[in-house]
């Protein structure tokens, strides 16, 4: 085995534990603030990963997007509403939970199981590219143009809808029932009726 | 390659009814933004801008192209993605007609509301014509987060937060499936994206086919809120403002089967017995639980999402049959679906505009004091249940027809049973509105304000209401026009055609 | 490839003691990246040394004097000083992230110097993704902000964390439109590529010239991303005593104070790279060679240009560092909600609008603009 291979070969293994692990973590620890750092470990191992597919551009905005942005605004949003709140258990919790896990098992026996019996069809040698930038670039000015241009629309939509949720109004107080939908729920409406 | 090369080579004019849509957007966000929050012309150009999209769409369907795929066959402009195409944009210019005395009354913004319903419309339309799976994406995203963010409009509401919310959750996690499986099929197919040639490439029906079809349907389920992937409708329809949830419940819903039809029948022609199998599945939870839950509800949205579970059964059922006229009967009832429920959500609107409440005992007795609006109702929910000689009707038979045709008896026969079921639900209606003594009529009907349609937004929603009116009433027995629609759709779509004649699959594979 | 190849010459070189090339390799490794550690720290302490210096000088004071030749001996005594007081963790913080996140904003900064060249080949890695990869590897430094703030168990330490975070990602994103500007003139993102691009004309083609509004942004937001004033509200001290950093002391305190000069040596390196030619002398220097009819294959000449260009390029930083410590003592800091509105309201168009700017510029004139 050359020395590339083995580096390769390690650095799956590190990053696949490490992503197991914090993934793992994320869903059972306690606390959220814990879940969301190492939601944060989970992004990078998977940078890592596309790093290893020679990747490498998607890996810098896995985490320039992923790391830098998503997780830091979860982690804000975490810390501006730390409500200490003691949740109430469950009912049946440990019921649950094993019914979860149940799913959870088989799912991913079945999943392994097709994954080991299917016949995909892969091309082993890896052209070495100076990067994948050009490669992308090319994808997305060619079959990928529609969806590339497409995007451009839902990301002005996306921006727009999160400056309206964001947005803070001045309205003039309309008495005490400050609601919207032209229908008023239906205790509201039989008070009114008494 | 300059310019005008790029565009005779990606066939842009293919997508000239969506950038109208698109232009529209712009110009309705840059007018709301420089002219300021009183600007009264926003839904005209929206209106304008969709029928300037329709027309588009019309004269493509007279100017049909020898070969219909685009954008290096990322978009495929056939009829059939035509008539999707042009039932969604339809939808969203009847939504735009019914809502601006709504927000106006609710007092909200109506630019941007509007801006994110052409969108959704945008998404809609490119979904029905994607022909390849990062285009899908795209598109059903746009539509997903348009719809979202429409839900939860009215956000001083608590109850338009929770529609949103539940919305965006389960949307999300159905997304995340969908694209699982569509992961799968990249994989399967050594990294293609087009569904032409992963169906080319998927020659075996292995395990992981069945299992990325079984991923998919459950996300086109989501979006076709067939049973058991429906537990948001209810809650986000009643949270949602109404206007939204007509569009909904019509145009996502279309983009949705035509989503359904391109995906399933082009790329797992393999294993097309298991995916009709899921199919049946789906259909006749969907049809049993929507048509019977419907029966118990007492807020009239809440009986019209469990009634929009019901009817989605029915058009599973035309999708299933996989005959000609089965797609044909499926989109059929899509198209006078659009016109009878459009009419209703717009009776629903301006009765809760004129009395506040969208509970079903408070329409008792209503046909004293509006006549119109009780017509008006009366005749899209009987069309709904299926009553002769409505257009719903003729829809229903078609179905029924084209299933028994091809065997699908015991489908047929439930159908006819849920029927009967949902026209109980929907006479009930009728019945309180029309049938009362003046001495029974509710509280609400009896502080019934005086008719007017003089106020700002009223007469969109009563051009609205009228057109689907009439086109409800006649749209059955002048239905030749179309048929003839529907049948060009089918025989106008190469895929369709393979897939109902299947010795021609293995020619028309590239 | 032209100019020095340091690796080359060492695998060859232990090639010739009979070692084999793949284990000359192996040992080649770790040196690039101690060289990298060790001109990042030197760098930083020199930029400590000039804080004070310079703040002396703007005040009219003298500054370190006594420790080594004008005070040169104080950054020494700075980090020894650090390294030998006790680290103290707050009582019910908690002491696992209270550790971590200095670790984790130290790490990102340093990592961000694999991709900074010295010169034509004295850079440890020419990535294609080069710039891309600075700005991305630089987002990672708010959650360790983030970390420490909340886990110090101090309301300053989390709004001084909170602030910094939300500067962060506010700023980066000017930042990262004027980056992607230049990268669009040099149709590449590899800091090399870049360099190279204003290779042609000595200082006439530098990019400050033909980016202007780009290189004001940048300089603007590169000092917000240090917190420099006027934009050092995260550790505002008549507000929140120190930020996120009121409760570190000892080794911890010192990552922290590291880093925050090794970003601003970073930060001077990167506004030398994309818009004051690198390690390019004001003249071409490739035609003075020619000039002096040096073969361009002279290994006494290549050490010589290598030379020149590091010091050049630490030069032009250095200037920046200058610039940076003199509005330090010039400008009044912003408030949050000033520091925002600039960042959103006024940098962010301006930097999608120089984008565009850039583009049509590109279009209209492929020849000047690097078509």
């Amino acid at each position: 085995m050359k020395l590339s291979q083995g580096v390769e070969l390690v650095s799956l293994l590190v990053l696949t534990a490490m992503v197991v692990a914090a993934a793992m973590g994320v869903v059972l620890s306690p606390s959220i603030v814990y879940a969301a750092f190492l939601l944060g470990l989970v992004f990078l191992g998977i940078a890592g990963m596309y790093l290893l597919l020679n990747a490498d551009f998607v890996a810098a905005a896995q985490v320039l997007i992923y790391v830098g942005a998503v997780n830091v605004l979860i982690l804000f949003a975490i810390m501006l509403v730390n409500r200490r709140k003691v949740y109430r258990e469950v009912k049946l919790g440990a019921v649950r939970q094993l019914v979860a896990i149940a799913v959870c098992v088989s799912l991913f026996a079945l999943l392994l199981y097709t994954n080991l019996n299917t016949v995909w069809l892969l091309t082993p040698e890896v052209t070495a590219l100076p990067s994948g930038i050009v490669t992308l670039g090319q994808h997305f000015f060619n079959e990928y143009l529609l969806p590339f241009e497409l995007a451009s629309v839902l990301l002005l939509v996306a921006l727009i809808g999160a400056i309206i949720l964001a947005r803070r109004e001045f309205v003039p107080d309309r008495g005490e029932e400050n609601l919207e939908l032209v229908e008023r729920p239906k205790e509201l409406v039989a008070v009114k009726e008494e | 390659m300059n310019f005008l090369s790029a565009v005779a080579v990606l066939k842009t004019a293919t997508i000239v009814p969506e950038l109208i849509v698109i232009l529209t957007l712009v110009v309705v966000l840059i007018v709301d933004l420089v002219s300021g929050r009183s600007n009264r012309s926003l839904p005209t150009l929206t209106n304008l801008g969709l029928t300037a999209a329709l027309g588009a769409i019309v004269w493509q369907w007279l100017h049909p192209q020898t070969s219909t795929l685009a954008f290096l066959g990322t978009f495929d402009s056939d009829r059939l993605s035509l008539v999707f195409r042009g039932i969604i944009a339809f939808s969203a210019l009847l939504t735009s007609l019914i809502s601006e005395r709504y927000l106006l009354q609710a007092g909200v913004a109506l630019g941007e509301y509007l801006v994110i319903l052409l969108t959704a419309t945008v998404g809609g339309m490119f979904l029905a014509g994607a022909n390849e799976m990062v285009t899908i994406f795209v598109s059903l995203e746009t539509l997903s987060i348009a719809s979202y963010l429409l839900s939860g409009y009215t956000k001083r509401d608590p109850r338009s937060n929770e529609a949103a919310l539940k919305y965006l959750l389960i949307g999300a996690s159905s997304s995340a499936i969908f694209l699982y499986g569509m992961s799968l099929l990249y994989g399967l197919s050594a990294g293609e994206t087009n569904l032409l040639r992963i169906a080319a490439a998927i020659r075996h029906p292995e395990l992981a086919v069945v299992l990325a079809m079984v991923f998919i349907v459950a996300g086109i389920a989501f979006k076709l809120s067939a049973v058991p992937f429906h537990q948001w409708t209810p809650d986000v329809y009643e949270g949602s403002p109404t206007p939204v949830v007509a569009f909904l419940s019509v145009g996502s819903k279309a983009a949705g089967f035509a989503l359904a039809v391109r995906f399933l029948v082009t790329v797992f022609h393999t294993i097309e017995p298991e995916w009709h199998y899921v199919f049946v599945i789906l259909t006749i939870l969907s049809m049993v639980l929507g048509n019977v839950v419907a029966i118990a509800q007492t807020s009239m949205k809440r009986m019209l999402a469990y009634s929009s579970i019901g009817q989605a059964g029915f058009v599973m059922l035309a999708m299933i049959v996989d005959t000609e006229a089965g797609y044909a009967s499926m989109i059929f009832y899509l198209l006078v679906y659009l016109f009878m429920n459009m009419g209703a959500f717009a009776c629903v609107i301006l009765f809760a505009l004129r009395t506040g409440t969208d509970q079903i005992s408070a329409y008792s007795g209503l046909y004293q004091k509006d006549p119109l609006l009780t017509l008006c109702l009366s005749i899209c929910l009987l069309s709904l249940g299926g009553i002769p000689p409505l257009a719903g009707f003729f829809g229903k038979l078609y179905i029924f027809w084209a299933g028994w045709q091809a065997g699908a008896y015991g489908l047929v026969i439930l159908g006819l049973v849920m029927s009967v079921v949902s026209i109980y639900y929907y006479i009930r209606v009728v019945k309180q509105m029309v049938v009362k003594e003046p001495q029974e009529m509710s509280e609400a009907v009896m502080r019934y304000p005086q008719i007017s349609w003089v106020e700002p937004g009223m007469r969109p929603l009563q051009v609205a209401m009228v057109s689907t009116l009439v086109i409800t009433s006649i749209a059955g027995i002048a239905a030749n026009p179309l048929f003839g629609i529907v049948n060009d759709a089918v025989t106008g779509s190469r895929f369709l055609q393979a897939s109902v004649s299947p010795p021609v699959i293995v020619q028309s594979l590239p | 490839m032209t100019g020095i190849d340091l690796q080359r010459s060492f695998i060859d070189l232990f090639s010739g003691l009979g070692i084999d090339p793949e284990v000359a390799r192996v040992m080649w490794m770790p040196l690039p990246m101690l060289a990298v550690v060790t001109i990042a720290t030197v760098g930083a302490l020199a930029a400590t040394w000039l804080e004070r210096k310079i703040s002396a000088a703007a005040q009219q004071r003298i500054g370190p004097e006594y420790a080594g030749p004008f005070g040169l001996a104080i950054p020494a005594a700075d980090v020894v000083k650090l390294l030998i007081k006790q680290t103290v963790v707050p009582a019910n913080a908690d002491p696992l992230l209270f550790v971590l996140g200095p670790v984790i904003v130290f790490i990102s900064v340093f990592l961000s110097f694999l991709v900074i060249p010295f010169g034509e080949n004295l850079v440890i890695s020419n990535v294609a993704t080069g710039i891309f990869l600075v700005i991305a590897i630089s987002s990672i430094a708010p959650i360790g902000l983030l970390m420490s703030g909340y886990s110090s168990n101090n309301k300053y330490s989390l709004l001084g964390g909170l602030r910094a975070a939300a500067q962060s990602i506010s700023y980066e994103i000017p930042l990262a439109l004027a980056a992607l500007a230049v990268a669009m003139m040099s149709n590449g993102l590899s800091t090399v590529e870049i360099v190279e691009q204003q290779a042609d004309l000595g200082i006439l083609s530098w990019n400050v010239w033909r980016q202007p509004i780009g290189f004001i942004i940048f300089i603007i937001a590169a000092l917000a991303e240090c917190e420099r004033i006027p934009f050092d509200l995260p550790e505002a001290e008549e507000e929140l005593v120190a930020g996120y950093q009121t409760e570190y002391s000892g080794v911890n305190f010192m990552l922290f104070y590291g880093a925050s000069y090794a970003n601003l040596f970073l930060s001077a390196l990167l506004v030398a790279i994309l818009y004051l030619g690198g390690w390019e002398l004001p003249f071409p220097i490739d035609k003075v060679a020619e000039l002096l009819s040096i073969p361009e294959t002279n290994p006494i000449w290549q050490v010589v240009a290598a030379f020149l260009g590091a010091t050049v390029i630490l030069l032009k930083a250095f200037a920046f560092i200058f610039l940076a410590i003199l509005l330090r003592w010039t400008v009044p800091r912003v408030r949050i909600d000033q520091l925002l509105d600039l960042g959103w309201k006024f940098l962010l168009p301006i930097g999608l609008a120089n984008l565009l700017l850039t583009a049509a510029l590109k279009l209209a004139f492929p020849g000047a603009f690097g078509g």
